[in-house]
């Protein structure tokens, strides 16, 4: 007889489903796989949103148990990590949105206050001075601007950042090339 | 050497350093750069912003402590990979594919006399017992209040990213919507102003899409939407289903709609948030 407890309701759904393809052991490995080498950079995006680190916990946590049903269906491998940075950007506005905040910026100096940056004193003065001399120029941006690119600080191509952001390759490239010049500009200035 | 042909843009500059440019593109940058000192020396300075920008982000920000989440990842994927294995709907259909054909006639012909007697069995004895989760107050939005409302664009548009901004609600809209449902006296913690058609599914930002969804239901609260949220742009980015039907089927009763795409009674979510209580 079919079980009918409620965590397994959402499996057998997908038993319905004529692109059923991937085993689940498969899809388990691939998941993890994709966990180790995109967990981080995704927790620290999710967390750009404001979010606590709790929330941002689970926001990362839902998107990979999102990927695990993404591959046990079958679906398109193509720029999958564009698609987990999208669902992971989708719940943290929606968590935001729940939340009521204020918004916080992407480099919003609260995040990284309670942060060691660097090991030792010398590497951390750098960093502070670096941060203190950037910092104004990259509040200054617009939002998707910031988005774009943090996004890619954390090393995703362009097309990936396309997909998470929902703008075109070449808006990307666009904001991009924006960002950096006004940054090149300022230090000149 | 004379250079007559236009300097590269700075965006022409950042895509090389970041290995986004065609082969050809490449090739005439590279070109350019051989004969133009100003460009090279331009993109060196791009190339340090770009990098500064990386180091200052990534040394800012603590490599966090993954151990435990990846734990409690990989405790979720066994259970849901442990009842996968168990079910004997999801053994025929994986089996099928790899069985010569002859067992997987026999195998469609057992399935079929089972399934007929399990049928009788289940006329005879009533229906299982699939009462479904209780829909608690406030789990759905009063219709003549909220009946949803979209933004022009189609499914093509929503699939590539060009569907509505999601903006905040304007503190304006949002009073009028409390008003409407006599909320406006609760603190906020209370509930969300939710979009009764997600964004991601063509809902606007406009009054009557919003609706201030209590978090105090335990069973159909907004996380299980949430669920909902996720799944039907897929389906609809996929072909499954029309946009317009998506869109009906969540604004009339979102509720249903989970039941009717996730083929349950109940929401899926209830094992996840229990272990992450723990």
């Amino acid at each position: 007889m079919l079980p009918l407890n409620s965590d397994s309701i959402l499996d057998l759904s997908l038993l319905f489903d004529e692109s059923l393809s991937v085993a689940p052991r498969e899809a388990d490995e691939e998941v993890l796989r994709l966990f180790d080498r995109h967990a981080a950079p995704l927790l620290r995006y999710v967390a750009s949103f404001g979010l606590r680190a709790d929330e941002s916990e689970d926001i990362v946590q839902e998107a990979f148990l999102a990927l695990f049903r993404h591959l046990r269906l079958g679906r398109s491998r193509r720029n999958l990590t564009g698609w987990l940075f999208q669902v992971a950007h989708n719940l943290a506005l929606k968590q935001r949105r729940r939340m009521q905040r204020r918004a916080t910026t992407p480099w919003d100096p609260a995040i990284h206050e309670r942060i060691d940056p660097a090991p030792n004193p010398e590497t951390q003065l750098a960093w502070r001075q670096r941060r203190l001399r950037l910092a104004p120029v990259i509040h200054a941006l617009p939002a998707r601007d910031r988005r774009c690119l943090l996004l890619r600080a954390e090393g995703l191509r362009y097309r990936e950042i396309a997909l998470t952001l929902g703008m075109s390759l070449g808006a990307v490239a666009k904001s991009l090339a924006r960002s950096m010049s006004r940054l090149v500009n300022a230090d000149r200035g | 050497m004379r250079y007559d042909a236009p300097h590269p843009s700075d965006e022409t500059l950042l895509r090389g350093v970041d290995g986004e440019l065609t082969d050809r593109q490449r090739d005439a940058l590279e070109s350019h750069l051989a004969v133009c000192a100003g460009c090279r020396t331009r993109m060196s300075v791009m190339r340090a912003s770009a990098e500064e920008v990386t180091t200052a982000w990534r040394d800012g920000t603590a490599e966090p402590a993954l151990d435990h989440m990846r734990a409690r990842l990989r405790a979720s994927l066994d259970q849901r990979s442990s009842e996968l294995d168990r079910s004997w709907r999801f053994r025929i259909a994986w089996h099928l594919g790899r069985v010569p054909s002859v067992a997987v006639a026999a195998s469609v012909t057992v399935a079929f006399v089972l399934g007929a007697l399990l049928i009788r069995s289940a006329i005879v004895r009533g229906p299982f017992t699939r009462a479904g989760a209780p829909i608690e107050a406030g789990a759905l939005p009063i219709p003549a209040l909220t009946p949803g409302a979209t933004a022009p664009v189609t499914a093509d548009d929503l699939c590539a990213g060009r569907g509505p901004v999601k903006e905040e609600v304007a503190p304006a809209v949002r009073q009028a919507v409390l008003r409407d449902y006599r909320m406006d006296g609760l603190p906020e913690s209370d509930y969300e102003l939710d979009y009764l058609i997600t964004p991601e599914l063509g809902g606007s930002s406009d009054r009557r899409n919003l609706w201030p969804e209590r978090y105090g239901a335990r069973v159909w609260n907004a996380r299980v939407k949430d669920q909902l949220e996720l799944l039907l742009p897929s389906l609809v980015c996929r072909g499954a289903v029309d946009l317009s039907t998506a869109q009906r089927d969540i604004a009339v009763d979102w509720i249903a709609a989970y039941k009717k795409y996730f083929h349950t009674d109940r929401p899926v979510t209830v094992q996840a948030r229990a272990i992450r209580e723990e």
